[in-house]
C-alpha cells in the first residue's frame, strides 16, 4: 500500500474477573435491571469513600506477570476529572504517573509471517464508568422519550494495557489483540469477550515514509470486534496515506469507527481534548504489592500461549498453523491434548479438532468445554479410522451420532458402518457397480480415465460409505482392465 | 436541669438512673427549639431522638449495660451523613438530601448510647470561616449577635455554646471546627488525620478533612474522640493504630513536657493583643505546672495559607464535580443540552464561595499550571511537614493562637475573601501536617468575646494534647457561661 508505512499502538481495556467491584462490594453480573447493583460508593453519593478490592489487584498483577511486565512494588491512584452522566463522581479513579506495571511484551508468531515481539508501555488498574441508555433499552427502564443512566457497570475493575507504537499493519494489530486476549483468558484474568465488552480496544495510528519521523497520530475509538479493528485501521491508514500523498496533513484528533458506514469520523480535535486534571487520589493510600500478593498472583500460572504453541509443534509434530489455531481458544488446545493421548496420529487429531469438532460445535451451538463431544469419544472414532474399521466418511457420521450419548462402537454396529475390507465382498460390490454402468465402462475403456473416481464414488454409495476406498480402487482398476469384466453382460457379477 | 451539663455527667446520671434518657433528650430538643439555637439547626430530630431515648431507658430498666455516652444528646453538622435528618451540607445543590447510610463516627457515638437530636448548619460544603456562606442564611455568635459564630462548623458551635447539647460534631479541614470553637468559647479538637473515619463526611478536601468533636469541657472531647476513633474498613485513610483511653490519663499533668511557642505566630502582625496575652498566659500556666517552655522559629509556617488554599481548592474542585444534577440533589430546568444542564444546575445551586474555590482549584490543576501551583503546593506541604517533624524531635507540643482575631462582624469580610482566608493562618498548619490540634477558650474575653488558644501535638498523640488542655482548663481556661438567651435571635 503506497510509500507510507503505518505505525500502530493499541490501548486495551480488559474487565478483571472479580466477583465484586473494585472499590465497593457490589456484585458484578451482566445484564439485569438498570441501577440494581449499585451502592453509595459506586453511585458516587456524598460522603462515600472507595475501599480497594484486593482481588482486582491480584488479577492485575497476574496479567502483568503473564505479559512479562515489571510489577511495581508501589503504585499510585489518581483521579481523572471530567463531566459525563455515566461518571457519577465526576472523576474516574485510575492510575496515571505510577502504574501497577511497566513494560512487558506481546509476542506474536503467526504461521504465515515471522515472529515479532510488540513491547508494552504499561498496565494499570482503573474503575469502569456506567452506561447511557437511549431508545428502546432506555424506554424499558425509564419510560418513553427519555435517555437514562445505568450505573451497574460503575466500578467494575479494568486493567488498561497500552502497547508501544510498534505494530505495522492491521493484520498484526489483530494478531496482537488475539494473543493478548488469549493470555488474559488462559490466566483467568478476564473473560476477554469483545461482544460482552469485557475486552475493549482503542488504537493509535499514524503513517510516515520509512526513514522519516513519525507522522501525526490519530486515536480511533469504538473498535468493538476484531473485524472492526482490522477494518478501521485499514481505512484510517488509507485515509492518512491519501491525505499525505496529496500533500495534505493529518490532524491530531480522536476519531470514531462507524461500522455502518465503514469509515472513521472525527470525534474531537486536539483543542477539544479534555484536560483531565489528573492528581493523586487522596482517598486511597499508595498501592503496595507485597510478596504474599505476588505469590498469590503466580499461583497455578498456566502455560502461556506461546509456550504452548511451541510445545504442540515440538511434541506432536503439528503444523505451526494448526498449533496456532488450537491455542487461540484454550479449550481447543486442551481438547486436542487429551485427544492426542489416545491416538497414533496427532496431526490427524489436530485437523479433526479444528475441522469436524468446530463444525459440530457450531451446529450445536455449544462451547468446547461444555460440549457432549468428548476427546475420548473422538479418540475412539479416530482409532477405528486409523485401523481401517471405518472410513473417513463413516467416522464423521459416527462422531455426529455419538454427540447424543452412545459410544462410537455401538453406533458403528447399529448403523452397520464397519468398513468393507474383505476382498471377496469388495470384488462382488465392484462388479455390481460396473455391471450397472455399461456405458461408463465402455467410455473408460475408450480412454476416459477420469471416470475411475466416478466408479469409486458409486462403490462408496452402494456400500453406504463402508467401502474402503483404497481397496475399492485397486479392485476396480483390476476389473476394468480385465477382459472378462462385467461389461460382457453375462450377469456373472450379479449377487 | 440538664442544660449546660457535661456529656460525661449526663451519661453518669443516666447510667445510674438519676435521669432518664428521655428527659435528657426532651430538654435538649426544647433548648434547640428556642429561636437563638433554632437558627443553627437545619433539622430537629424530635421523633427519632425520643424513640431512641425511650429504647435506651427500656434497656436500662432491663438492667442492660449502657454505653459511655448513654442518653447524651448530640448535634451533627449537616455535611456529615446520618440516617435520620437531612444531610444537605449547607448547599442548595443538596437541598433536602437524605443519606441512605450513616457516618461511622455518628454510628459509633450512637452505639455508645449518644442520641442525635439535630443536624446543624454550616458554610456550604465546609467552605468558609464565618457561617455566612450557608445556603440557608447566616447565623450569629451567641456572645454577640452582630458577630459571626465562625465557620464552617457554625451551627454545631452555636448549639454547644448555648448549652443545648454538650457535644456536637463539626468537621475541620483547615480550622472549620477549631475556629468557630474559639469564636464561641468552646473546646474543639481536630483529631489526627485518619484517627476518625471519614466515611459519611461529605468530602471537601479529602487529604485534610477530619471529623471534630466540639464540647464545653476537655474530658467530653476526649470521651467523644475515644468513642469515634479507630480503623474503619470503609475509609482506607483511617488509621489502625490503637486508640488509647484518653480520659483515664487526663489528669496526668504536663510535668516534663516540652512545649514550643511558635514565634512567627505569637508575634504575627495581625494578632489581637488580647489573644497574644492569652497565649502567654497559657505558656506561663503550663510552665507553672511543670512543662518546659521554649520559643521556636518555624518560618515555613507562614506559607501554610497558600499551600492550604491551593491544595484544598484543587481537591474540592474534584470532590464537588458530582453535584451535577444527574443523579440526586437539585437539577435546574431549561438547559438546552447536556452541557447547558450542567452549567445551569451548577450555576444556580452552588454558592459564590464554593464556585470561587472550584475555579481556583480547577486552575491549579490545569495542564500547564499544575507544576506551578498544585505540584508546588504538594512539595511545599512535604517541606512543611518535615520541618514541623524536626521540631517535634525535641518538643511534645506546640502552642499558638487559634485565630488572629476574635469573632468579626457579620459582613465584615464577605467582600474580601482573602481577608477571610487570612484568619485561617494558625489553624491550617496542623491540617497540612495531619497532626492533632485543639483549641481551648482563654479565661479572659475581649469585648465580651471568647478567645482561643491552640495546642498542637505529635502525630496521633491526642493524649498529650488532652493532658495539656486539662491542665489549662484547671488553671481557668474555660469560657464563662452564657446568660440564658443572651445575645439575640438571628
Amino acid at each position: 500500500m503506497s510509500e507510507f508505512q503505518a505505525v500502530i499502538g493499541l490501548e486495551v481495556h480488559t474487565q478483571l474477573k472479580t466477583r465484586t467491584k473494585i472499590f465497593c462490594r457490589c456484585e458484578i453480573a451482566p445484564g439485569g435491571e438498570a441501577n440494581r447493583r449499585i451502592c453509595p460508593v459506586c453511585a458516587g453519593l456524598p460522603g462515600a469513600l472507595p475501599a480497594l478490592n484486593r482481588e482486582a489487584v491480584r488479577l492485575g498483577v497476574r496479567a502483568a506477570l503473564a505479559l512479562g511486565a515489571d510489577v511495581q512494588r508501589e503504585s499510585a491512584w489518581a483521579r481523572k476529572n471530567y463531566f459525563y452522566p455515566d461518571l457519577p463522581k465526576g472523576y474516574q479513579i485510575t492510575q496515571h504517573q505510577q502504574p501497577l506495571a511497566i513494560g512487558g511484551a506481546v509476542e506474536i508468531d503467526p504461521p504465515e509471517a515471522s515472529a515479532r515481539s510488540i513491547a508494552l508501555e504499561r498496565l494499570h488498574l482503573e474503575e469502569d464508568a456506567g452506561k447511557l441508555l437511549h431508545g428502546r433499552s432506555a424506554q424499558r427502564e425509564f419510560g418513553s422519550g427519555l435517555s437514562g443512566v445505568d450505573l451497574n457497570r460503575c466500578g467494575v475493575p479494568l486493567a488498561e494495557i497500552v502497547s508501544r507504537p510498534e505494530i505495522r499493519s492491521p493484520d498484526e494489530a489483530v494478531l496482537v489483540l488475539e494473543e493478548l486476549r488469549s493470555i488474559l483468558r488462559v490466566t483467568g484474568v478476564s473473560h476477554g469477550d469483545m461482544e460482552q465488552g469485557s475486552l475493549r480496544c482503542d488504537a493509535n495510528v499514524s503513517v510516515h515514509r520509512p526513514g522519516e519521523p513519525l507522522g501525526t497520530r490519530v486515536e480511533i475509538k469504538n473498535l468493538n470486534s476484531f473485524r472492526h479493528l482490522r477494518r478501521a485501521l485499514a481505512y484510517e491508514i488509507e485515509r492518512q496515506s491519501a491525505l499525505r500523498a496529496d500533500g495534505g496533513s493529518v490532524a491530531h484528533e480522536t476519531r470514531l469507527w462507524d461500522e455502518a458506514r465503514r469509515c472513521t469520523r472525527a470525534m474531537r480535535s486536539k483543542e477539544e481534548e479534555h484536560d483531565y486534571r489528573y492528581f493523586p487520589e487522596p482517598d486511597l493510600p499508595t498501592l503496595r504489592v507485597d510478596d504474599r500478593l505476588l505469590a498469590e498472583a503466580v499461583t497455578d500460572m498456566p502455560e502461556l500461549p506461546r509456550a504452548l504453541r511451541e510445545r504442540l509443534v515440538r511434541e506432536y509434530a503439528l503444523e505451526k498453523a494448526d498449533a496456532y489455531r488450537l491455542v487461540l481458544n484454550r479449550g481447543y488446545a486442551a481438547f486436542f491434548e487429551e485427544l492426542a493421548r489416545g491416538v497414533n496420529h496427532p496431526r490427524l487429531a489436530a485437523k479433526w479438532t479444528l475441522m469436524e469438532v468446530t463444525r459440530l460445535l457450531r451446529e450445536r451451538g455449544e462451547k468446547i468445554t461444555e460440549s457432549a463431544i468428548r476427546p475420548g469419544m473422538l479418540a475412539e472414532v479416530l482409532r477405528m479410522l486409523e485401523q481401517g474399521v471405518i472410513s473417513t466418511l463413516s467416522a464423521k457420521r459416527v462422531l455426529q451420532a455419538c454427540c447424543d450419548g452412545a459410544s462410537p462402537a455401538e453406533i458403528v454396529d447399529r448403523l452397520d458402518l464397519r468398513q468393507i475390507t474383505d476382498p471377496e465382498e469388495m470384488e462382488a460390490l465392484c462388479e455390481t457397480v460396473l455391471a450397472a454402468s455399461p456405458e461408463e465402462v465402455a467410455s473408460y475403456r475408450a480412454g476416459n480415465r477420469a471416470l475411475r473416481a466416478h466408479f469409486i464414488g458409486q462403490v462408496m454409495r452402494q456400500s453406504g460409505g463402508r467401502a474402503n476406498p483404497v481397496l475399492a480402487d485397486r479392485i476396480l482398476a483390476r476389473q476394468l482392465a480385465s477382459r472378462h469384466g462385467p461389461s460382457d453382460g453375462d450377469g456373472r457379477g450379479t449377487p | 436541669m440538664t442544660k449546660g451539663a457535661s456529656a460525661s455527667a449526663l451519661a453518669r446520671s443516666v447510667r445510674h438512673g438519676d435521669l432518664s434518657a428521655l428527659e435528657c433528650v426532651t430538654q435538649a430538643l426544647e433548648a434547640l427549639a428556642t429561636p437563638a439555637s433554632g437558627a443553627a439547626v437545619t433539622d430537629r430530630l424530635e421523633d427519632s431522638a425520643r424513640q431512641q431515648a425511650t429504647q435506651l431507658d427500656t434497656c436500662r430498666e432491663r438492667g442492660e449495660t449502657l454505653g459511655p455516652l448513654a442518653g447524651v444528646p448530640f448535634a451533627v453538622k449537616e455535611n456529615i451523613c446520618t440516617l435520620d435528618g437531612r444531610s444537605a451540607c449547607g448547599s442548595r445543590s443538596l437541598a433536602g438530601h437524605r443519606s441512605p447510610f450513616e457516618a461511622t463516627a455518628v454510628d459509633r457515638l450512637r452505639r455508645a448510647g449518644a442520641i442525635m437530636v439535630a443536624k446543624t448548619c454550616c458554610d456550604e460544603f465546609g467552605m468558609g470561616s464565618s457561617g455566612e456562606h450557608c445556603a440557608w442564611g447566616p447565623t450569629t455568635n451567641p456572645w454577640d449577635p452582630e458577630r459571626v459564630p465562625g465557620g464552617s462548623s457554625s451551627g454545631s458551635a452555636i448549639v454547644v455554646a448555648r448549652g443545648a447539647v454538650p457535644l456536637a460534631l463539626g468537621s475541620d479541614t483547615g480550622g472549620s471546627a477549631r475556629q468557630p470553637a474559639a469564636f464561641c468559647g468552646l473546646v474543639g479538637v481536630k483529631p489526627n488525620y485518619g484517627r476518625v473515619s471519614r466515611w459519611g463526611l461529605v468530602a471537601f478536601a479529602s487529604s485534610l478533612d477530619t471529623i471534630a468533636p466540639m464540647t464545653r469541657t476537655v474530658s467530653d472531647a476526649a470521651l467523644a474522640l475515644r468513642v469515634m476513633a479507630g480503623h474503619d474498613p470503609h475509609d482506607e485513610s483511617s488509621s489502625s493504630r490503637p486508640v488509647p483511653d484518653f480520659e483515664s490519663s487526663l489528669g496526668k499533668g504536663v510535668s516534663g513536657l516540652r512545649v514550643g511557642l511558635i514565634r512567627e505566630f505569637r508575634g504575627h502582625d495581625s494578632l489581637h493583643p488580647a489573644i497574644a496575652v492569652a497565649v502567654d498566659r497559657a505558656a506561663r500556666d503550663l510552665e507553672a505546672a511543670g512543662a518546659e517552655l521554649r520559643e521556636i522559629s518555624l518560618p515555613v509556617a507562614s506559607y501554610g495559607l497558600p499551600i492550604y488554599y491551593l491544595l484544598s481548592s484543587a481537591e474540592a474542585s474534584s470532590n464537588l464535580s458530582r453535584y451535577d444534577g444527574v443523579r440526586y440533589g437539585v437539577r435546574s430546568q431549561g438547559g438546552d443540552d447536556l452541557l447547558g444542564m450542567y452549567e445551569k444546575t451548577r450555576g444556580e445551586s452552588l454558592g459564590p464561595e464554593v464556585k470561587r474555590r472550584i475555579m481556583l482549584g480547577t486552575y491549579a490543576l490545569s495542564a500547564g499550571y499544575y507544576d506551578e501551583y498544585y505540584g508546588r503546593a504538594l512539595r511545599a506541604r512535604a517541606v512543611l511537614r518535615s520541618q514541623v517533624e524536626r521540631q517535634h524531635r525535641e518538643l511534645d507540643l506546640l502552642l499558638c493562637p487559634t485565630t488572629p482575631q476574635p469573632a468579626f462582624r457579620l459582613g465584615e469580610k464577605t467582600r474580601e475573601p482573602l481577608e477571610m482566608y487570612e484568619g485561617d493562618l494558625f489553624t491550617v498548619l496542623a491540617s497540612l501536617t495531619g497532626q492533632p490540634a485543639l483549641t481551648i477558650p482563654a479565661p479572659e474575653r475581649v469585648g465580651g468575646l471568647p478567645l482561643g488558644v491552640q495546642l498542637i501535638a505529635r502525630p496521633f498523640d491526642e493524649m498529650t494534647l488532652f493532658r495539656a488542655a486539662r491542665t489549662l482548663e484547671q488553671a481557668g481556661f474555660r469560657s464563662g457561661s452564657l446568660e440564658p438567651e443572651s445575645g439575640q435571635n438571628s
